[in-house]
């Protein structure tokens, strides 16, 4: 990775700039400052514990940003919305959205007494004739008749613009997301499904079959694609190729270039510049004749973060043509491809409603227009002021684009996408390492008049019961969402509730109706456990294998067929291999130690699997990275996995270790070829760049070329025929022979 | 039960605030400075956080969660800066255009002075190299300048930044990796 070298330039650059805090802000001016302003810690503690549940909506507020700050927020903004995400876990009954146990009607929070049916949240039985929206039992998800309806529902999130009364409600601003792009981009691509009348790619590839993850072999193809998870979805990367170009952007996101290609050399043809007023290209697709661009902007009109799809027309290489801009709120939390359908997903947040801001706006049949209020939904008990937004796009429609969205008020974080369904992961924060609603260490008393302490478990109170049950009980979820795709005719499906987070888009897979999801999430006492959940069709879930690998987290997951490889890492590494074919009842079959980790699995062939990830070492602090390990499993024994072979490469650190779109793979030539830097022995400078061409045969992990370039690092490799072409990170390309 | 922690708050935690505070106070002002552009607005913020946190110090269960804690609610904080700049921007620009002309030169040397948070003992070349790392900062997006902040000034891990800012770890490697590229290219193109 450059970004080493870059980083430790840069830091010592900030280092040597000589700033320091004012003697206005020491210690002891600041101490003064608080006992002037009669400032009381533990203010807002004193007097939130009291009521009945209470508690429960300083978690969420305080783990989604500044804590206490966020409690005053909620105050000027009426109603609350917060629910009784304890309930989430009480049971996979409990967790769909539907069946959720509503609050009281008294608005004061008191959680889980239930009136199961109504689904919407607790303490809003008052608020729900204003806020209105109809639960569809299905999904679990309001709907809404018109937009004051929808005004009522955010209106309980976020205050009016006019009403943000001081720094502490400021926070919304950027509290969901510190005004960061979450998303991973975009992703790569690969493989892409295309439809049988348009077909314009070559060697391109379907596979049908909802949930197969990549076929053990692919398809005979002259040039690469985009390494993705399952066949027949692209993902959007910064490199693509077809038979005869390359491109790719710069490293400055603000142009394509498209050079020819042939037989190891290369000549510039042409390129899309996106000039100051037009997005910042993130990466993009290619799809026969036409490249698609996705990046992002902002929209001083309607002020919010855009995410765009530029098509262009590259029927003439050297003079692209641009066909027509799709935007969509929100920022960028992932792409995909099927066929001639793009599909986008972004998160847009909002922080007050006293304009139209709380409404998402998508282009759509009347061009860049707010959404129509039968597209947007909630769920009952979402809390931040954010919306996932699913669009589609039929890149060729041409100068009259057809378009989908819908929205629905949630968070998300990742999406795993097959042919048929979309799912978007967003964790729920319900739990920021750091707060807690009582003074551990000292002893303080309830209203009853009661001492209690640290550890002490109260029966007859319930709010401290209810405390103690906190600390103990799970804390962390990913609320899933099912999208069907249909040709680009998004619609919502069902939503669920899994306990835990996930690693990343890998960490999902559909197969024959049942989604199968591997986590990470806490025990009783803090330490991380991993699971795997199976949910049905409806998100409901049938089968659990829950608290495998303590003190582990999962750092990758491939599910092939009815199996799922799961590498956890922190102690002991191991790779677990888990039986999915009843759905009720996930079990592991085998597991194998390996000192270092893989964060990315290949299957090579049907007994083998390639890991790609870290080389570590146990120093007298804990274990460490120290470079890139390949490892083959023997997985033809389910229950006696084995280590086949390995190989270390020390101080050397590759991109695909956390993005598998930077693996190249050729399936006919049979090769990976991994993009690395290499660092000094102190791993610390810049010693050159390169890329690695390994062979997997037998189990066995053959090197067949390390090819190296001396000044820069490289971005990506492709190939087209026997040369694989490199894109570094001064944009140039270079090539050699790989026969 | 209200007494008896508003008492713990005034004589114990003050305390105990201001010890582990001390420890932050430079990274969370550097920080600040560089995210906002200018020393007053850093030095207003930083001290709206401290009071801020201060509140919520109750709440805060495990010391170590603190600078992860507390920079959330710095970075939440400057946005306030960040919107208020914008807008003095926008309903000042002709006003200042107007009194330009008769600007003292007392204002202009004082107005660069807290753009570059300068102080008498401060050498020259670190006060330039203040002013270049902002306009190097100023080449990147704002998620871009919040995660090179993070890491490379209040010295946070890709994957505490993840976690800090919902997003995740490869994510924010990839960003700070290309967003230290164009600040590599802004600052070489200057030297």
């Amino acid at each position: 990775m450059s970004d080493n070298r870059d980083f430790e330039d840069m830091r010592e650059l900030f280092e040597k700039d000589g700033l320091q805090a004012p003697e206005s802000l020491s210690a002891e001016e600041m101490k003064k400052k608080l006992l002037a302003a009669g400032a009381e810690t533990g203010t807002e503690h004193a007097t939130e514990p009291a009521g009945p549940g209470k508690p429960r909506r300083r978690y969420v507020w305080g783990s989604i940003g500044a804590a206490a700050a966020c409690v005053v927020a909620v105050i000027v903004a009426g109603n609350t919305v917060i629910s009784p995400l304890g309930s989430l876990f009480a049971g996979s009954e409990a967790a769909q959205y539907g069946e959720m146990a509503a609050g009281d009607a008294s608005g004061d929070g008191s959680e889980g007494a239930g009136s199961p049916g109504s689904g919407s949240s607790a303490g809003e039985a008052g608020a729900i004739a204003e806020a209105g929206g109809t639960l569809d039992e299905k999904t679990g998800m309001l709907s809404f008749s018109s937009y004051a309806e929808l005004e009522g529902k955010v209106s309980q999130m976020v205050p009016e613009e006019e009403e943000i009364i001081d720094y502490e409600t400021e926070v919304y601003d950027e509290a969901p997301g510190l005004g960061l792009f979450a998303g991973n981009g975009a992703a790569a691509s690969k493989d892409t499904e295309i439809a049988a009348e348009e077909a314009p790619m070559a060697g391109a590839e379907a596979d049908a079959e909802t949930g197969a993850g990549e076929a053990v072999d692919s398809v005979i193809d002259p040039s690469s694609d985009t390494y993705t998870q399952v066949q027949g979805v692209d993902e959007a990367d910064i490199v693509k190729t077809d038979d005869k170009y390359i491109y790719y952007t710069d490293t400055y996101n603000d142009a394509i270039y498209i050079i020819e290609a042939n037989n190891g050399k290369t000549k510039p043809v042409g390129m899309i510049e996106a000039r100051a007023d037009e997005p910042v290209i993130n990466d993009f697709y290619l799809y026969g004749d036409t490249l698609v661009s996705i990046g992002y902007e902002w929209d001083d009109k309607t002020d919010r973060e855009l995410t765009t799809a530029v098509i262009y027309d590259i029927s003439d290489r050297s003079n692209p043509v641009k066909i027509n801009t799709y935007q969509q709120s929100g920022y960028l939390v992932s792409t995909r491809m099927v066929g001639k359908y793009l599909y986008l997903v972004t998160d847009y947040s909002f922080y007050s409603y006293g304009d139209d801001r709380y409404i998402p706006y998508v282009t759509g049949e009347n061009g860049y227009d707010r959404m129509d209020i039968a597209d947007i939904c909630a769920f009952p008990d979402q809390e931040m002021p954010e919306y996932i937004i699913a669009g589609s796009v039929d890149v060729m429609s041409g100068a009259q684009l057809k378009t989908k969205a819908k929205a629905v008020l949630g968070g998300s974080q990742d999406i795993y996408c097959n042919t048929e369904n979309l799912f978007v992961a967003g964790f729920n924060y319900r739990y920021y390492g750091g707060y807690d609603y009582y003074v551990e260490d000292e002893a303080y008393l309830l209203d009853d008049g009661t001492e209690i302490s640290d550890g002490d478990v109260i029966v007859e109170s319930d709010d401290v019961a209810e405390a103690e049950t906190d600390m103990t009980a799970p804390q962390q979820g990913t609320r899933i969402l099912k999208v069907s795709l249909n040709d680009g005719q998004i619609r919502f499906e069902a939503s669920g509730m899994v306990e835990g987070y996930i690693d990343n888009q890998f960490s999902m897979d559909e197969r024959n109706g049942y989604l199968r999801v591997a986590t990470t999430s806490s025990d009783a006492h803090g330490y991380d456990i991993n699971n795997l959940f199976v949910l049905d069709e409806n998100l409901k879930q049938v089968g659990e294998v829950t608290g495998f690998a303590k003190n582990e987290h999962v750092e990758a997951v491939r599910y092939i067929g009815e199996k799922a490889y799961v590498i956890t890492y922190e102690q002991t590494d191991p790779l677990f291999v888990i039986d999915v074919s009843d759905p009720t009842a996930p079990k592991i079959e085998g597991s194998v130690k390996i000192d270092g980790f893989s964060t990315l699995l290949v299957p090579t062939d049907e007994n083998t699997l390639f890991g790609i990830g870290y080389a570590t070492a146990t120093t007298r602090f804990g274990e460490v990275q120290e470079g890139v390990k390949l490892v083959t499993f023997d997985i033809s024994d389910p229950s006696q996995p084995k280590v086949n072979d390995a190989k270390e490469f020390l101080n050397t650190y590759s991109e695909v270790q956390y993005n598998h779109k930077a693996l190249l793979k050729n399936a006919e030539a049979d090769y990976y070829a991994i993009p690395y830097n290499q660092y000094d022995d102190e791993g610390y400078y810049f010693e050159h760049g390169g890329v690695l061409v390994v062979r997997i045969k037998n189990g066995k992990i053959q090197v067949l070329k390390d090819y190296q370039d001396m000044d820069t690092t490289i971005r990506r490799c492709v190939f087209i025929g026997d040369y694989i072409y490199t894109i570094d990170d001064e944009d140039q390309v270079g090539s050699f022979l790989m026969k | 039960m209200d007494e008896k922690i508003i008492h713990l708050g005034r004589n114990g935690d003050v305390d105990a605030f201001c010890r582990i505070y001390e420890q932050y106070k430079d990274r969370l002002y550097r920080y600040a400075f560089y995210r906002l552009g200018n020393a007053q607005d850093a030095e207003d913020a930083v001290s709206e956080c401290v009071l801020s946190a201060y509140r919520q110090f109750g709440q805060l269960r495990d010391e170590k969660a603190f600078p992860a804690w507390i920079f959330k609610i710095l970075s939440a904080g400057c946005v306030k800066y960040i919107s208020q700049q914008a807008e003095r921007r926008k309903t000042v620009s002709l006003d200042a255009v107007r009194q330009s002309a008769n600007q003292t030169e007392a204002n202009a040397a004082m107005a660069s002075a807290s753009v570059a948070g300068l102080t008498m003992q401060d050498p020259a070349e670190a006060v330039t190299l203040r002013l270049d790392l902002q306009r190097a900062l100023e080449q990147l997006a704002s998620d871009e300048k919040e995660i090179v902040l993070l890491s490379l000034v209040a010295g946070f891990t890709s994957q505490e930044i993840a976690q800090m800012t919902g997003s995740r770890p490869g994510t924010v490697r990839s960003k700070q990796s290309r967003s230290l590229v164009k600040m590599r290219a802004y600052l070489e193109g200057r030297s």
